[in-house]
């Protein structure tokens, strides 16, 4: 027996929809056999109410109608075992003003939620079992912080890193801004700093292993239970894990793709070669000092070129990278600590500043000598006597032609080498710039997927979200980890065995792998299967139904809004 | 006049929710069935809304490259386009169907789309008998087996083989026309018993070479068999059990 529930939604619904006629066209139907109205159905009294009426009237169907089910499924999900949405509040009250209208589009909407109702199926719950560890790809800070919180739950962690050692690119970075400190990025292993402690604790815990000079080959499985082909320097391997962190990060641009820029002279170099620099004379001895690649010399100016390979510059990337503002300006303060005598621009087009501390940060630097030049970088060339930088000043409306010692040319990020193809191993989305995507805040919708992606794998970010990002991976992860089990949708392709002929159309669509003809017939693989349908709809002998949207159901709606007019009239 | 529009739970089944958060107005003749993904809708059920007399039938989804289900979108047009072109000769109005792509911050979108459609609906006027007969015979080559098939290999052939797809669009549009006109063939044979070549030709309208030919391949499936001439002609009608 079917329960109708009406919502009035606080006169959102009853003062533009008839709820009295709307109730009577569900009575109409025989199947149904209760019905009550309320103003606020997803109150916590209204709940409990409709709770006990489905235990005493013995009710194992019922139809809400209200709003979207966008916005309380989660509410009603458990009243009874089959609930049923009538969206009359979004697909009806607020879209037609005239009430008798409204109250007509209702009624059918209401009717083809009771047909799903009377038809639709109780489904058996799928749970799989999520096997307790976690694959995490990318050593950088971000997927050692997951690394790092997982293990610190006892579970098992694999760190697969492609390089010989962990931390990423942050492991190149001579100092971080605007905290000057060798704090997390400094590669000296001082015990006193943040990124050495963070890897020797990995390397110690009895939870993680440390997979470096590693690299993901296949992967096989669904959520809770992956089968993923490493190739390590010891040879192939496969481990099993129940979920997958991606931390892959970014790779920086390669700026010789705008020739104007004059990279491949020798004193024009990259922020990251920058950093290589310091590090080089740290080692050698003589820190603290900023020598150029070509003779050694401490330059006697400096220019900075930002935003290349960012923010559409000179055909670059359409994104802001976000870290190059904030490191272009404090290698140039640090540039003139070191050398007051260097002249130091910094030549830019907008200067991004977002994160606390970093406004004052920027303007504290011009009172300490730096130049900010906002205006376009046409060329850097070799002349006799050394680089020669031509740019134009749009405050000062004039162009520059100068003699310089050294550019430093702050290279944006881009997707990493491999996220491509690690996006299709994981049946992961990649964005039109070819980050993953985000998930969605909006579409509030439990993962099935049991992958989590942090840090610069989604897009440029700083250090310190990387960190954040690779907390909050662990903690997704570890949500899952602790349940020990998930429960799918319950939205399936069922295949009918004596129809199916073994075509394999149905595999060659799913792109998730979920279902295919392995021997003679098609085979669904639980876990695997997302739910979307698109094999029910091309299977040539019909032999696939899939529940909760099946033919008949959908048939049945496609009948109620035909006859609309016949019936409630 | 009724509206059928089919939406996917990712795009543009929250694109409608928001068309209603902003209280944009839009017809109501528009009713919404929602499915997981655009790729879900069968052409069956498109043909059987049709059939049923629903004036004009909607699919929504993501926009290209933003589905949830990689590429159930782009299956979802194929399939569209493929029944806009077999309308064409079928005498439905190819305007009857068509496909949106709405996502789910495109409330006003939604709006915009349903009332073009709406207007389209009324310049072209109420579903006829005769579009609703040839929506049957087109739902039945829809639900049968050859149709079905060189459809739904579509994709492993252009994206994982590498045929021609204008070539293969060619051979998946004769296909189903063929089959449309088998599907005539036997209901003819089924009102009247049997009949020639030239006969079934003037009461379809279809040239008799056609037809015969396809008789022929009818005959080799066990579909109908000949019975002989009668009156100077080769007569055929559908196979016991058929």
């Amino acid at each position: 027996m079917i329960g109708v529930f009406l919502c009035g939604c606080d006169g959102e619904v009853s003062e533009r929809i008839d709820l009295k006629w709307l109730g009577e066209v569900a009575e109409r139907d025989p199947d149904v056999g209760y019905l009550e109205t309320d103003e606020h159905l997803c109150s916590k009294e209204a709940v409990r109410k409709i709770r006990s009426i489905v235990e005493s009237k013995n009710l194992d169907r019922i139809v809400i109608a209200g709003c979207s089910p966008r916005t309380h499924e989660k509410i009603f999900d458990d009243l009874a075992s089959i609930v049923e949405f009538a969206n009359i509040r979004e697909q009806a009250a607020w879209v037609h003003p005239e009430k008798e209208e409204a109250t007509r589009v209702a009624a059918d909407i209401l009717q083809s939620a009771i047909v799903r109702a009377k038809l639709a199926a109780e489904l058996e719950p799928v749970r799989v079992p999520i096997e307790p560890s976690c694959l995490v790809i990318g050593g950088g800070v971000s997927g050692m912080q997951a690394a790092s919180d997982l293990s610190a739950q006892g579970y098992r962690v694999y760190l697969v890193e492609r390089d010989e050692r962990l931390g990423g690119r942050v492991k190149r970075l001579s100092m971080t801004f605007p905290t000057i400190s060798c704090g997390f990025p400094c590669r000296h292993d001082c015990p006193e700093c943040e990124l050495t402690p963070k890897e020797e604790e990995l390397y110690a815990s009895e939870f993680v292993e440390i997979l470096t000079s590693t690299e993901v080959m296949e992967v096989e499985g669904r959520i809770g239970d992956y089968h993923v082909t490493l190739r390590t320097p010891e040879g192939v391997r496969e481990i099993k894990v129940g979920t997958v962190v991606i931390a892959t990060g970014t790779k920086t641009y390669d700026p010789s793709r705008i020739p104007e820029y004059g990279y491949e002279f020798e004193d024009v170099i990259t922020s990251i070669e920058l950093e290589d620099l310091y590090m080089k004379h740290r080692f050698l001895g003589g820190g603290g000092e900023l020598r150029r690649p070509s003779d050694d010399a401490i330059p006697k100016r400096v220019d900075f070129i930002q935003c290349v390979g960012s923010r559409g510059e000179k055909g670059g990337n359409p994104y802001c990278s976000i870290v190059c503002c904030l490191y272009g300006i404090g290698h140039a303060r640090a540039i003139k600590e070191m050398h007051p005598a260097c002249e130091v621009y910094l030549h830019f087009t907008n200067i991004q500043a977002p994160y606390r501390g970093f406004e004052e940060y920027y303007r504290e630097s011009e009172s300490l000598g730096v130049n900010f030049v906002r205006g376009e970088v046409k060329l850097v060339e070799k002349g006799e006597e050394g680089l020669v930088i031509t740019y134009e000043d749009v405050d000062l409306q004039k162009s520059f032609e100068e003699a310089t010692d050294l550019v430093v040319l702050s290279v944006g990020q881009e997707p990493s080498d491999g996220a491509k193809e690690l996006a299709e191993l994981f049946y992961r989305e990649l964005d039109p710039d070819g980050f993953f995507t985000e998930v969605n805040q909006k579409i509030v919708r439990e993962d099935a997927t049991g992958v989590f992606v942090a840090g610069c794998a989604l897009g440029p970010r700083n250090i310190r979200y990387a960190v954040a990002d690779g907390k909050i991976a662990a903690e997704n992860a570890l949500a899952l980890l602790k349940k020990g089990e998930f429960e799918m949708e319950g939205i399936m392709p069922i295949v009918d065995d004596t129809k199916c002929i073994g075509c394999n159309i149905c595999g060659n669509l799913c792109y998730f792998g979920a279902i295919g003809v392995t021997e003679e017939i098609a085979e669904v693989v639980e876990g695997k299967c997302r739910g979307c349908g698109i094999c029910a709809a091309a299977c040539p002998e019909k032999a696939i139904t899939l529940t909760q949207f099946d033919d008949e159901e959908i048939t049945a709606q496609i009948e109620v809004f035909a006859r609309a007019g016949e019936v409630s009239g | 006049m009724k509206i059928l529009v089919f939406c996917c739970d990712w795009c543009s089944y929250p694109g409608a929710d928001l068309a209603g958060i902003l209280r944009l107005e839009y017809p109501s003749e528009v009713r919404i069935i929602k499915v997981m993904c655009s790729g879900r809708v069968d052409l069956m059920l498109v043909l059987d809304a049709l059939r049923q007399g629903i004036d004009g039938v909607m699919v929504t989804g993501c926009h290209p490259g933003e589905c949830h289900y990689v590429h159930g979108n782009m299956e979802a047009e194929r399939r569209i386009e493929l029944l806009r072109s077999i309308f064409e000769r079928s005498g439905i109005n190819p305007r009857r169907v068509r496909i949106e792509w709405i996502s789910a911050s495109e409330g006003e979108k939604f709006a915009e789309v349903t009332r073009a459609f709406k207007q389209e609906i009324d310049e072209i006027g109420p579903i006829n008998q005769g579009e609703i007969d040839a929506a049957e015979i087109i739902h039945d080559v829809f639900s049968s087996e050859r149709a079905r098939l060189v459809l739904g290999a579509s994709r492993r052939a252009i994206e994982l083989e590498g045929v021609d797809p204008l070539w293969y669009k060619g051979v998946l549009e004769r296909t189903v026309r063929e089959e449309v006109l088998r599907e005539r063939i036997l209901r003819e044979l089924r009102k009247t018993g049997a009949l020639s070549a030239h006969e079934l030709a003037e009461r379809i309208g279809e040239p008799a070479k056609e037809i015969f030919w396809n008789l022929i391949a009818m005959k080799r499936r066990q579909i109908i068999l000949d019975i002989g001439i009668v009156d100077d002609s080769l007569k055929f009608a559908i196979q016991e059990g058929v």
